[in-house]
């Protein structure tokens, strides 16, 4: 048996018991029942933009939950191999076991996404809401960024802050100033911000207070901020490869650089793609947000 | 007990969580509408903290210790002391900006304090000696989770909004009420069950270290948590 076969065998092996470590794991269960709740809540109380900005549920449950939920299954895999002694796996086959099970959030944040899909294609949202012009499969987009994407890239965030930052308290400070970044990057201050596509989660429509509550888009492109995502999710992995001192890693360091430039310039056509300024809708909305 | 202070509370942590918290809320401060996730955040990140200043790295050792549980407890209550000097201090600051309730955000962050603080001491009693950072990592990300989606707003109004209904201000204050009351209770429970537990486990044999008045010597509350250390820790290998 080549050397090959047998990563791969002991990589598919640990992979199905890290996806099941992940669906045992109580954070999860915890993410995984307030989604359930929350989408059925907001599935059964169609807000007037037809849940438009309900990607932020998983992108909250799945995502910052899942950092802390992979930290965990992280460090538990790292004590796992210490106590086994010789190291009969590489911390790689590791890396790459654990970040197959981020396949459990996606499956959950993919569920997700298609209930909203067919809440919001059922139940249009009111004129007063999505600012004309604006097709559903902007918005789809938008939902699927803040929803599937930051449940993949939470957990993935949580692998890397593992590997290069094992320290007590990183995951739940990790937690803090994610969510501190995310709440400021929103696009919610004056000119809506178009740097903040740079930031793994942020909106691309809504209500703006800068703009006297009226629903606006701010800019950016959600379908190429979709690849950028998927790009650094990418790196991510190659990140918590790369800390294996056993890898390739100048193979690696020129995958990662392919890939970061890639993203790079998904980031920089995020911005200038599609809508570059503000477009508001003439009305103003019926209900204030959030009633 | 001052050098006990001193050298076993992880004060870096309780810095970082005070200097946090101050954050957290003077965000809201500036914009609650906005950044309001953030108070929640904050409260559940007091819960973590509080119950991390009760971690005991060497818990097999400092159980075997003639200071008890309940002393070693009432030694590390600045820790948690602090942590609500700051918040009283930054939810006073901020009060014009709670949109109208910031006594019900003080109880928040009080409430919040004191279940972390009779849950780490709860489990401290049973034998675990870190059952603070398992609680940090899951409650500040749940916390901060919950905040961010408000889930059921209607029925369960965890950390209102500036949209919620009297009624739901009120509701969210008793439930935060009662869990103050409850920590309360757990924890002067549990901080006095350790002697009594003592007195009714650990009987004088023969010969032993038996106080001449028949009671037991001042072994803290060792007997009970090396029982239960031994009982939870062959369940968790």
């Amino acid at each position: 048996m080549t050397v090959t076969t047998e990563t791969g065998s002991a990589l598919r092996v640990l992979a199905r018991q890290e996806i099941r470590h992940y669906l045992r794991h109580r954070l999860f269960w915890f993410s995984a029942v307030l989604m359930v709740v929350s989408t059925t809540y907001s599935s059964s109380h169609v807000e007037p933009s037809s849940g438009a900005l309900n990607g932020l549920a998983a992108g909250a449950l799945l995502g910052v939950l899942g950092l802390v939920t992979m930290y965990s299954l992280t460090r538990r895999s790292d004590r796992a191999a210490e106590a086994a002694g010789a190291v009969a796996v590489p911390e790689r086959v590791r890396s790459l076991a654990l970040a197959s099970a981020v396949v459990v959030p996606f499956t959950l944040a993919m569920i997700d996404w298609v209930v909203e899909v067919v809440v919001y294609q059922t139940h249009p949202p009111t004129a007063d809401t999505i600012p004309p012009g604006v097709s559903d499969a902007f918005v789809l987009a938008v939902q699927f960024g803040q929803g599937v994407m930051a449940a993949v890239g939470g957990p993935l965030l949580g692998l890397v802050l593992a590997r290069w930052v094992p320290r007590r308290g990183t995951a739940a400070l990790a937690a803090i100033v994610l969510v501190i970044l995310t709440i400021l990057l929103q696009g919610n201050f004056s000119g809506g911000q178009p740097y903040r596509v740079f930031w793994v989660w942020t909106h691309f429509f809504g209500p703006m207070g800068w703009n006297g509550d009226r629903w606006t888009t701010v800019p950016g492109n959600p379908f190429l901020w979709v690849l950028y995502l998927a790009a650094l999710c990418v790196l991510g992995v190659i990140a918590a490869v790369y800390h294996d001192p056993e890898s390739d890693r100048r193979r690696l360091r020129g995958v990662a650089a392919a890939v970061g430039l890639a993203a790079l310039a998904l980031g920089v056509l995020t911005l200038t793609v599609g809508y570059t300024e503000p477009i508001s809708n003439p009305l103003l909305p019926s209900a204030p947000f959030g009633e | 007990m001052l050098l006990y202070l001193r050298w076993s509370v992880p004060w870096v942590r309780v810095a970082v969580a005070a200097l946090l918290v101050a954050t957290l809320i003077e965000l809201v401060h500036r914009d609650a509408w906005l950044l309001w996730p953030l108070e929640g955040t904050a409260v559940a990140l007091l819960a973590g903290a509080a119950a991390w200043c009760l971690d005991e790295q060497a818990g097999a050792v400092v159980d075997v210790t003639p200071r008890g549980l309940a002393w070693r407890t009432a030694a590390r209550a600045p820790a948690p002391a602090l942590l609500a000097g700051v918040w009283l201090v930054t939810v006073w600051h901020a009060r014009d900006s709670l949109f109208g309730h910031a006594g019900a955000v003080l109880v928040q962050g009080l409430a919040a304090l004191a279940a972390g603080t009779a849950w780490a001491t709860s489990r401290r009693a049973a034998g675990n000696p870190m059952p603070g950072l398992a609680l940090a990592a899951t409650v500040i990300p749940a916390g901060a989770g919950w905040a961010l989606v408000r889930p059921l707003p209607d029925q369960l109004p965890v950390f209102p909004y500036g949209t919620a209904t009297p009624g739901q201000w009120a509701t969210s204050l008793v439930a935060w009420s009662a869990v103050a009351a409850a920590s309360l209770v757990v924890l002067a429970l549990e901080l006095a069950e350790a002697r009594w537990w003592l007195r009714r486990r650990r009987p004088v044999t023969a010969g032993g270290p038996g106080r001449p008045d028949g009671g037991t010597t001042g072994v803290g509350h060792a007997g009970r948590s090396t029982w239960a250390a031994s009982r939870s820790g062959a369940t968790r290998q």
